[in-house]
């Protein structure tokens, strides 16, 4: 995992040096929110397709336990998301206003947080449906905001605590979720 | 039930402080209404002050004149005492109101000041009014209005100013730069990411076409400019230019005018009656007698007038002028005419080298030729003029021996001359055969009738080589230089000319004047020799009117005295006299004056003269002596400031007055 993030930030510092001053027809970012998320390492890629259209794919990957010693006290968002959808731009690609669709599979280990115990794992599918701005920073950094929802269905085990193997709730169902994303992106 | 008592009072009380401030003014305006207050219109003081301080200044009660048969009176102001009925002294006592509602003026230099107050009772005032005056002024059957005066509360003032702030505030808010709306800052990094050719060119002023450059997508820097404008914002602010007008009327609603306004005063504090000096200065034309000026005003709130003021009873001013006395009569003058009249003209006619022949054909003879035939054709017509010969006298270049030069000449004269006379002899016979003509005869009567040429005697003369025409030539040459001009002058004192166009020949500068002047020294000289038909002596002596004259009468009347002046200047007389007075020259007037038999007019003049002199004994021997010839001068003397001033202070013209002549 050190390495892919070696690799990641050789890459971005490369990009942010100096590029040809051609079309910038690309971005890579990574999303402040999903950090936050008890670390979760996540990165995003796009290519422009049109004046008004963009591709986007990107991948979060949440591996870490919190107080593992501790069982009262464990917590943990472990998760592994993957995403591709498509970006409409009314302006001009990587630059202002943005509507997008995604579709996005999740699967995810959560508990121990907020004071509660319980914990939650499931495989997750939906869709993603968002909108939001990309602020131009510089000639290639930009600041990309959005806000929206995903929801989908997903397959589900309740459990009592973090390390608990007893199942108090199992099932599938669809869900809705609000969603947010605070992303620093290079654009090249 | 207690409660709700106290609300009503509460509201009572809130509505009574509401309209408190209001109440005030409008109070006023009903007191105003009632008394129907107004400003007056009274002459100006400081004019009846001036005549005061004359009266103070000169006074002698007492004054010794003569009589027609030259007796010795003195003469005082004097009133009849009732119970006895003698004459007695009287001592002036200045009015302490002044009510009259006339004055007389005098007309100087063709303008007449009228001077008049404006006075506002303090009762009147406000510091939330402004008072807005107009003075009518009726001229001649003409109104007109002259420039306002305008009395301004303190209020009313810092309201006016406040309205002009929030306008100005208003423009202020209206951006001027439309770079202003262009986000400049994302336009910036847009075009550096997108259009990178324009991006580098940004501090080239060199012209790009707009599609010489667009991004990968075809964006053009046209469509990024146009996406990167707050469009919103530039509405907002083309919809205020558009507002303008309306917001000027919304924050200015009573405007400080300057246009037509005599004072725009703001008073400070009241103070008393408000007085204003106005003087207005119009320029007197024919027939001006008479000028009223009436009052009129509004009292105004802001741009809500309150109250409309009655007319002011007129204020008349009586016009007097110098020029009503001017003498009419003609004036003749004896005009010598002369017999004998002459004219001349000169051409170039060019002729072969030592050739004599006249040819039409050569160089710009024809041209030549046909201007000399037009102008002896134009003498032979002349209505006033007969034509008696004509001379013709032709000058040679100096190239050539003299006498030979002397012989050409005067052949090329007789030739020239044979021309002429064979083409007027043509064209005489063409006109007889034409018929008729309309003539004019030597009274300027047109008849219809056969134009008669006479015969015209040309005559032929050498002039020779003509030096004189060279030396003019050379000495405005501009292209020889002063060295070859001295040079030239040098040869001009070799007394034999053949020598000295040889000794010129070997000068440089001989090929410009062979060139350039030579030519122009070959000239025919035409002499015409006329007499004026239908005389028979040599001069004639004719009366006729004097027009110059006649124009300086005609310019007094219309009171144009400076252009009068230079009319009548030369012949000093009394219309020159007055034109004089008009103009305040007072010691040329009088010195003209003096010089003239002593008429009643002459007389009032000098009467005027010596009053301007505070000579109060000569002037006051002069108008009554003016008064004894000719009685309209009693009259005469109430218009003319000069004269009213005398008869105020020494009561002249009354009925019992020993020297007031029988009517």
């Amino acid at each position: 995992m050190k390495t892919v993030g070696n690799i990641l930030l050789a890459l971005l510092l490369a990009m942010a040096v100096s590029w040809p001053t051609a079309a910038q027809r690309y971005s890579v970012g990574t999303d402040g929110i999903g950090w936050m998320s008890l670390g979760a390492v996540n990165a995003d890629a796009s290519i422009a397709v049109g004046r008004h259209a963009s591709l986007h794919a990107g991948a979060a990957l949440n591996p870490w336990t919190y107080y593992r010693q501790d069982p009262d006290r464990q917590m943990q968002a472990r998760q592994m998301n993957f995403w591709g959808g498509i970006r409409w731009w009314p302006w001009h690609v990587y630059s202002g206003w943005w509507a997008g669709l995604d579709v996005q599979y999740r699967v995810y280990n959560v508990g121990g947080m907020w004071g509660k115990r319980e914990t939650e794992e499931a495989d997750t599918y939906g869709g993603h449906l968002w909108g939001g701005y990309s602020m131009m920073l510089s000639e290639h950094w930009n600041l990309d905001i959005g806000v929206g929802a995903w929801g989908g269905w997903k397959k589900y085990t309740v459990y009592s605590c973090p390390i608990c193997g007893d199942p108090l709730e199992q099932g599938s169902k669809m869900f809705i979720l609000p969603d947010a994303r605070l992303a620093i992106q290079l654009i090249f | 039930m207690k409660q709700a008592d106290t609300v009503f009072l509460l509201a009572a009380v809130a509505v009574t402080i509401a309209f408190l401030p209001a109440c005030g003014p409008m109070r006023k305006i009903e007191t105003i209404r009632q008394k129907e207050l107004a400003a007056t219109l009274a002459l100006s003081r400081n004019e009846i002050q001036e005549e005061r301080k004359v009266i103070a200044v000169s006074h002698r009660d007492t004054i010794t004149v003569k009589d027609d048969s030259g007796k010795e009176m003195l003469i005082m102001k004097a009133v009849k005492d009732e119970s006895s009925g003698e004459m007695v002294a009287h001592d002036v006592i200045d009015a302490a109101v002044i009510t009259a509602r006339f004055r007389n003026v005098a007309e100087r230099h063709g303008r007449v000041d009228l001077r008049f107050e404006i006075i506002v009772p303090e009762s009147m005032q406000d510091s939330r009014w402004q008072l807005r005056f107009r003075p009518h002024m009726y001229i001649l059957g003409d109104s007109l209005q002259l420039e306002s005066v305008y009395i301004t509360g303190e209020d009313y003032r810092k309201r006016q100013l406040r309205g002009y702030e929030q306008y100005e505030r208003f423009l202020r808010s209206i951006i001027t730069d439309t770079t202003r709306f262009i986000d400049l800052r994302n336009l910036e990094i847009f075009l550096e990411r997108n259009l990178p050719e324009i991006y580098y060119f940004k501090n080239d002023t060199s012209y790009v076409s707009d599609d010489q450059f667009a991004s990968y997508y075809g964006v053009t820097e046209k469509q990024a400019v146009e996406h990167y404008t707050h469009w919103l914002l530039y509405r907002i602010n083309e919809r205020k230019k558009g507002r303008k007008e309306l917001m000027y009327h919304k924050y200015v609603r009573a405007p400080i005018e300057t246009e037509g306004i005599r004072l725009d005063t703001v008073l400070r504090n009241l103070n008393g009656d408000f007085v204003y000096a106005y003087t207005q200065t119009i320029a007197t034309r024919p027939k001006l007698r008479k000028v009223d000026i009436v009052l009129g005003g509004d009292i105004y709130e802001s741009d809500r007038k309150l109250y409309q003021m009655e007319r002011t009873e007129p204020l008349t001013f009586y016009i007097s002028s110098m020029s009503t006395l001017l003498d009419p009569s003609e004036r003749y003058m004896t005009r010598i005419v002369e017999r004998r009249a002459a004219a001349n003209t000169a051409c170039y006619v060019e002729f072969e080298q030592g050739k004599a022949e006249v040819k039409a054909d050569l160089g710009y003879n024809r041209e030549e030729l046909s201007r000399i035939r037009g102008n002896i054709l134009e003498v032979l017509e002349n209505q006033n003029y007969d034509l008696d010969s004509i001379v013709i006298a032709a000058s040679a270049s100096p190239e050539g021996t003299l006498a030979h030069n002397h012989a050409l000449s005067a052949q090329r004269a007789a030739s020239v001359a044979a021309y002429f006379d064979k083409d007027i002899r043509h064209y005489r016979d063409s006109v007889r055969r034409s018929g008729f003509t309309l003539n004019v005869d030597t009274d300027g009567r047109e008849h219809v009738g056969r134009l008669e040429i006479p015969d015209i005697q040309f005559h032929s003369r050498s002039n020779g080589e003509n030096w004189e025409m060279l030396s003019l030539l050379v000495d405005q040459d501009s292209t020889l230089s002063p060295k070859d001009k001295y040079t030239y002058l040098k040869h001009l004192e070799i007394s034999d000319w053949d020598q000295r166009e040889s000794a010129l020949q070997k000068e440089p500068f001989y090929r410009h004047l062979r060139e350039e002047l030579y030519p122009r020294l070959r000239t025919v000289k035409f002499d015409f020799y006329l007499h004026r038909k239908g005389m028979i002596k040599d001069t004639l002596h004719t009366t006729e009117l004097d027009s110059t004259y006649m124009r300086g009468i005609a310019l007094l009347k219309e009171r144009e005295y400076e252009k009068a002046l230079e009319c009548l200047r030369p012949y000093r007389d009394y219309n020159t006299a007055i034109a004089c007075v008009s103009l305040d020259y007072n010691a040329s007037a009088m010195a003209i004056l003096q010089e003239l038999e002593r008429t009643p007019a002459v007389n009032y003049m000098l009467a005027v003269l010596y009053a301007r002199h505070n000579d109060d004994e000569k002037a006051v021997q002069c108008y009554l002596d003016a008064c004894r010839a000719d009685r309209s001068f009693v009259f005469r003397g109430n218009l003319d400031p000069e004269i009213y001033i005398l008869i105020q202070r020494y009561g002249l013209n009354r009925e019992d007055d020993p020297f007031e002549p029988a009517s």
